[in-house]
């Protein structure tokens, strides 16, 4: 005992220098393992702070193979592949993550933040709405105003109705056609035979016009405050003033003093008129002559109308076009859609949510660079913002606001004086509006675009 | 790397302790010397062992990704996700061949997470050629992923032994060689006895001949009973049991020994007692057959289910015999591995909830914070995390989430074998489908305005949802604005739920789709339902009880046990059932519809159940009609669920267990009563744990549709009347209704006040003749129609009776209209079908043409417009004035824009509407106050 008293140091040594080294194994070995997730994690926070997105994605990446559930994981890396301009891919994985019945906040919130920065309105516009849906919270009801506020704050030039067509240059209501029914916006006189021919005149219009559009035999024109106005035919009581007109009106009449409006179409005897809350209103005949909200879409995002049909899209994705038949009946035509525009013939074609294209009426023959999409469409290989048919082909715009004909297997720029801001379709043509504010017209037949006269 | 670093620590420790007592060797004592010495040697073994085992290590985990790539080159995909998860390592052959597989499965997405980390990893221009090769690789080109992956192969790094051994393992499990086809030998020397099990093990799991495998594991186990083979043998087991393969005492017997009788010696014990039973339920059968009464079948019957419920435990206790003799064989097993083969044993035992906690329990171990298996510690975690994680979990239906609890179900044994087994496919499925939330917490089930602005909401959902709303806790708002609440349950306690499972039994049902019905149908009897009565009814080309009401839930496990899958699919007969079932009972009522295919629909059926207050929830899978299900569940205040696969329904049958019989009435009184339009209720419970949204309109949503469309004659002068009745002896009028509702749903007809006969036309509902007491007086009569829902709806001025005008001209401010005209003798001129237009200076065209396609009236001085008739020409009848009509107003042919095809003004039904003349203009008004349709209470005035 006394020898072993003696010699405790030297033979505990060893023992203790073993005991020592299989603890710190151990340990390390534990915090290793689940220190792993959150040094990756913080590290990838880091170097998305640092901007180094590259790194930012592979920490993220590791993360996600050691903890494949992790939420944080998986929206760092959507963040630090939107830091490398991929937002559609950032927004694919986040999306594919927000499936269930009920969205999640922090990922939809995510989403916005990569959308807004992308300039992916229509997706942003859809992912606030879901949200409201799902908690009424004021704050998203703030937002989606602020949003929709500046979506819908986009020109448009040019209307074509039935016989008339409205032009506003410089804030000045120009029209041309026929009169029969005051249409123009000037004194009655008799419809002239060929009223596409006739030239162009001051509508009238007292003020500075902001946008112009046609719906049938009436003719409409937004001021700067944000009212509507129309002229020409009332007799379905499309106008909105409780009653309809027999005996024919001259001059532009006021139809709303709220200053919210952002859009109108329409056809013979039915007028749409949209608001900048997204809500949607009509009159006609079956409204008793009063403009009423048609609470069947609680969001509408875009809409327009060409001859004889409207077409709509909602908030959630949802395409509907009516027609001066039944204009009270709407029919859902396609889901996911995220911009439409008119073609020739009534038709539409659409940019759907998985980027491809689709259309009830027309079809492309496939451009080399595209994708053919599982769902049977066509996916450009450039983000695309707007679109519309012509008979020329199918025309595109980027988000630098380039314009693109896409005809007979070939998909090419077509060089404009500047960058396009819109593009819709009006008449037998699409009119350009670009972003020094001249607008043009691409006639159908045309090889094209020229200042719209 | 952490492993390397401290072994290369405890080396160099070791050395330094080493050299430490030899350099001071002169210094020390002989004691520490010798105690510097042996710390320095146990350090250095030490970390000699732990650089052995960091080198086996990355051998393994290359061998991994080589064995990965080649079953790449077959196009295995299933197997190559389960190598590439056994690996932590992230080189360049690794990700590639994860990026590889993501292009074989078609997941775009994480396939492009992989080729950026692979092109983050490429440093060399070699390595970057082979990164883009690799990167170009097209979703879905096998060919590609082919050429691809045997690149790869030749370039790892892998030694050539051990290049040689991993493709004799590939060829053991698959077949096919890969190896050097110009060393053939290689393949086939001889291996180890160990090995050999080993590699037969894995070819039976493969092939799915798994009582081959049970045996050849047990011969494994007796050559050497290491933890490892004990496992093995234990996971064989789970296989065969839970495949329902039949495993006996020859399968564990060693070569030459004589096999333990004892598990037979049970079984046969348990099969005698079976036995025993089906006798007593065969007598039970003949005694049903001579019953007197009603009462003493249901006694007997009730009898036999509670023998068949126990037949069936001891069957499953036969069944599961030898899984319950594997889990006691590795009691003694304390390793992570083991946990998962408790696991895997309790899942094939089917006591799937057991199997979960076991696997939540290892996750929680300190055994799991201290392994050094960090794919199975992560895949541990991944389970707790899904399970525990709440709203912090996302993404637990991605592949990647189901690769790796296929990875941590399979960890049990060294090989892939067990990964592509149905055990661990289902157990894997199981834990996704249970991150899955099947119905909604909260949601509505109807909205009563009768007496807004006091507004009563009924709200379904799961019991915590509604106590929390019946304790106050949540917020109400109605269109943006918090209202002050209060909720009730509407069930009263003790009310006894009534539960009826219609479940399709179709053909498409046969198979797999039916045994998890089944299944899904038993727990679900099994679970707690508060008492509720079970019915079990079947449809396929016809409905049929399998099961009626019934306090004991045997009955409906014995039915659900008996179902067979053949025929059509008819929902419609199914609910009829359902309906006769439920029809005759008390307390709440609740439908379970299921089916996995599309039918027609007798809405009838559905308005019933409606009508009599039971609820229907729905559930589909596979190619079903959802909105047909949709529209059953939402006209009667159900749900409709939807599952991908029908190894869902446990869990769907399960959520609706939660669901069944909890009903909150809620009420408030809305502040803003003067919006129509956007108004909607938003209801959140709790903390925000669950909500609903309800849109709802003030405005009076009218008619269906039914009702007047034309009255013949509508316009008669009191001579032709007297006349008709002279001359026929009766005065008969033809109605034509909307082609909404038929006259079978009439329950009266008046005209002027007075109740007519009225007969609808053979082979035609929609005609009416209605036969007049008397000839009506002079004036306008309104036409009464009261229908058997109590609807009643008035059309004023439905018939004009008067005298005859002479002028068909007449002219009132700048309108001008031609019609026949009648002094109804009630101060009014009533015009009939009125043409239109405007009186305008000569030269000046008219601004519209005009038709009336019905009836316009105008108040009168009736002295006065006989005089003007009696002068003749164009009557004037003032410079202003306001006429009334019902009927469509159409413009004509000649107007001013219009030449053909223009739609009617007035839209495309009859209606009221008014025409206002002035010197000045002349408006149309319409959407005036439709024809009274009231509750046929006169106002008081």
């Amino acid at each position: 005992m006394e020898r072993f008293r003696r010699n405790k140091g030297p033979l505990l040594l060893p023992v203790l220098c073993l005991a020592a080294a299989l603890l710190i194994y151990l340990v390390v070995n534990s915090l290793w393992g689940a220190a792993s997730v959150a040094r990756q994690l913080s590290l990838g926070q880091q170097y998305l702070t640092d901007m180094n997105y590259n790194a930012a994605i592979l920490a993220f990446n590791n993360a996600i193979r050691t903890d494949p559930v992790s939420k944080e994981a998986h929206i760092g890396l959507a963040k630090a592949y939107a830091g490398t301009g991929e937002y559609q891919f950032a927004g694919q994985m986040l999306e594919d993550l927000n499936q269930g019945p009920v969205p999640d906040e922090e990922i939809s919130d995510t989403l916005i933040d990569i959308y807004t920065d992308a300039g992916e309105w229509e997706r942003v516009i859809r992912l606030i709405r879901e949200l409201i849906d799902s908690t009424d919270r004021d704050e998203y009801y703030d937002l989606l105003q602020q949003v929709l506020a500046a979506y819908f704050d986009q020109p448009h030039s040019y209307g074509v109705g039935t016989d008339q067509r409205l032009v506003l240059k410089n804030g000045q209501v120009l029209s041309a056609g026929s009169n029969s029914l005051g249409q123009l916006g000037v004194a009655l006189a008799a419809a002239p035979e060929q009223p596409e021919a006739q030239p162009l005149a001051d509508a009238g219009f007292n003020g500075t016009a902001a946008r112009v559009w046609c719906a049938g035999r009436t003719s409409l024109a937004l001021d700067e405050a944000g009212n509507l106005w129309a002229a020409g035919e009332n007799r379905w009581g499309q106008m909105g003033l409780a009653y309809a007109d027999g005996t024919t009106r001259t001059g532009w009449t006021c139809l709303t003093d709220t200053g919210d409006v952002a859009a109108a179409a329409g056809t013979t005897g039915h007028l749409l008129v949209l608001r900048t809350d997204g809500s949607l209103w009509q009159s006609g005949s079956e409204t008793g002559g009063q403009l009423e909200p048609v609470s069947r879409f609680a969001t509408v995002i875009q809409l327009e109308s060409s001859g004889e049909t409207v077409w709509l899209l909602s908030a959630d994705g949802g395409l509907y076009t009516s027609n001066a038949g039944d204009p009270y009946t709407w029919t859902r035509v396609a889901e996911d859609v995220l911009r439409f525009g008119l073609g020739p013939d009534g038709g539409a074609v659409w940019l759907a949510s998985d980027g491809g294209i689709g259309s009830n009426r027309y079809s492309v023959e496939q451009p080399e660079d595209w994708t053919a999409l599982e769902s049977g469409r066509m996916q450009p290989d450039f983000a695309v913002r707007q679109l519309a048919q012509s008979e020329s082909g199918l025309l595109l715009t980027d988000a630098a606001g380039t314009l693109y004909l896409a005809a007979g297997g070939q998909c090419a720029p077509v060089s404009t004086a500047s960058p396009v801001e819109t593009l819709y379709r009006q008449g037998e043509g699409v009119v350009l509006e670009l972003r020094t504010g001249e607008v043009q017209y691409w006639a159908d037949g045309d090889t094209a675009p020229a200042p719209l006269a | 790397m952490t492993g390397w670093i401290m072994a290369i620590g405890f080396l160099v420790l070791g050395v330094a302790g080493l050299a430490a007592g030899v350099l001071l060797r002169k210094k020390l004592s002989r004691v520490w010397m010798a105690s510097f010495c042996v710390a320095g040697v146990l350090l250095a073994v030490l970390g000699g062992a732990l650089g052995v085992g960091q080198w086996n290590q990355t051998r393994e985990e290359r061998t991994w990704s080589y064995l990965a790539l080649c079953y790449l080159e077959q196009g295995q995909t299933e197997q190559a996700a389960q190598y590439l998860l056994k690996t932590d390592r992230q080189d360049l052959e690794t990700t590639a061949a994860q990026l590889l597989l993501e292009r074989l499965r078609g997941n775009d997405t994480i396939a492009r997470l992989r080729a950026d980390t692979l092109n983050n990893l490429a440093r060399t221009d070699s390595e970057k050629n082979l990164c883009s090769m690799v990167s170009g690789v097209a979703a879905g080109d096998y060919e590609a992923v082919r050429t691809a992956a045997a690149l790869l192969r030749e370039q790892s790094a892998l030694t050539g032994a051990a290049r040689t051994q991993a493709d004799r393992r590939f060829a053991a499990e698959t077949g096919v060689w890969l190896g050097d086809p110009e060393d053939p030998t290689a393949y086939d020397q001889e291996l180890p006895e160990a090995e050999r099990l080993r590699q037969q093990v894995d070819q039976a799991l493969n092939n799915g001949s798994n009582r081959w495998a049970v045996e050849s594991a047990a011969q494994l186990v007796q050559l050497a009973p290491s933890a490892d083979n004990r496992l093995l043998l234990a996971s064989a087991v789970a296989e065969s049991v839970y495949s329902g393969d039949y495993l006996d005492a020859s399968c564990f017997a060693a070569d030459g020994q004589e096999p333990d009788e004892s598990a037979t010696a049970e079984r046969e014990k348990l099969a005698g007692q079976i036995e025993k039973l089906e006798s007593q339920q065969a007598q039970l059968d003949l005694a049903l057959e001579g019953a007197s009464d009603e009462a003493e079948s249901e006694r007997l019957a009730d009898e036999k289910a509670q023998l068949f419920a126990r037949q069936e435990e001891l069957q499953a206790e036969s069944d599961n015999l030898y899984a319950r003799r594997a889990l006691s064989s590795i009691a003694d097993i304390h390793s992570l591995e083991a946990e998962i083969v408790r696991a895997r044993l309790q899942y094939a035992m089917r006591d799937y909830e057991r199997a979960v906690d076991q696997l939540l329990s290892a996750a929680g171990s300190l055994q799991c914070r201290l392994s050094p298996s960090s794919s199975l510690t992560n895949g541990l975690n991944a389970v707790r995390r899904a399970y525990e994680g709440g709203s912090d979990a996302v993404g637990v239906e991605s592949d990647q989430f189901r690769d790796t609890m296929v990875a941590l179900l399979s960890s049990g044994s060294d090989s892939v074998a067990l990964a592509s087994g149905s055990l661990t496919q289902s157990f894997a499925d199981r834990i996704v489908s249970d991150q899955k939330v099947y119905g909604k917490d909260l949601y509505a089930s109807g909205i009563d305005l009768s007496e807004f602005p006091q507004v009563t909401l009924l709200l379904s959902g799961r019991a915590e949802a509604m106590q929390q709303l019946v304790d106050g806790q949540g917020q109400v708002k109605d269109t943006r604005a918090e209202v002050d609440w209060q909720a009730e349950m509407l069930d009263a306690e003790g009310v006894t739920n009534q539960l009826c499972c219609v479940v399709d039994c179709s053909g498409s049902m046969g198979g797999e789709p039916m045994a998890n019905l089944q299944e899904a149908l038993i727990r679900f009897a099994q679970s707690d339902l508060n008492g509720a009565y079970t019915s079990l009814v079947t449809f396929e080309d016809t409905g049929r009880v399998a099961s009626e009401l019934s306090a004991d839930p045997t009955r409906l496990q014995a039915a659900a046990r008996e179902l067979v899958a053949n025929g059509g699919t008819n929902i419609s007969a199914g609910l009829e059932q359902a309906l006769a079932v439920l029809g005759r009972a008390d307390g709440a009522r609740t439908v379970l519809l299921m089916t996995d295919g599309q039918s027609s629909l007798d809405m009838g059926v559905v308005q019933q159940l409606a009508a009599q207050g039971i609820v229907v929830h729905t559930i589909g899978f596979g190619q079903v009609d959802d909105n047909l299900l949709q529209t059953i569940a939402d006209a009667t205040g159900g749900q409709y669920i939807r599952a991908d696969s029908s190894s869902e329904l446990e869990n769907v049958y399960a959520s609706l267990v939660g669901l069944i019989g909890n009903r909150v009435q809620l009420r408030y009184t809305a502040a803003d009563t003067d919006t129509a339009e956007g108004r909607y209720v938003y209801v959140t419970t709790g903390e925000g744990s669950a909500s609903v949204r309800v849109e709802y309109s003030l405005q009076d949503e009218g008619s269906d549709g039914r009702g007047l469309r034309e009255l013949d004659p509508d316009f008669v002068t009191t001579d032709d009347m007297a006349t008709r009745l002279a001359e026929d002896g009766s005065l008969t009028i033809t109605l034509w209704l909307e082609p909404v509702l038929g006259a079978e749903h009439l329950t009266g007809v008046q005209l002027g006040g007075q109740d007519v006969n009225f007969i609808a036309r053979e082979n035609d509902a929609y005609t009416v003749d209605l036969t007049l007491p008397a000839a009506p007086a002079a004036g306008g009569h309104t036409l009464t129609l009261t229908w058997d829902d109590g609807l009643v709806q008035e059309y004023p001025d439905a018939l004009l009776v008067g005298a005859r005008l002479n002028t068909g001209s007449f002219r009132l401010g700048r309108l001008r209209l031609s019609a026949t005209a009648l002094l109804t003798g009630d101060g009014r001129l009533a015009l009939r079908d009125p043409w239109l237009t405007e009186e305008v200076a000569e030269g000046q065209e008219s601004a519209f043409s005009l038709s009336v396609q019905g009836n316009l009236t105008l108040p009168v001085d009736e002295a006065a417009i006989l005089a003007a008739d009696a002068a003749g020409g164009t009557m004037d009848l003032g410079q202003s004035g306001v006429l009334t009509g019902y009927g469509m107003l159409n413009l004509n042919s000649g107007d001013k824009a219009y030449t053909w095809n223009a739609p009617a003004l007035t839209g495309g039904t009859p209606q009221n509407f008014q025409v206002e003349a002035t010197a000045e203009y002349v408006r149309f008004l319409t959407g005036a106050e439709e024809g009274g349709e009231t509750d046929g209470t006169v106002p008081q005035e």
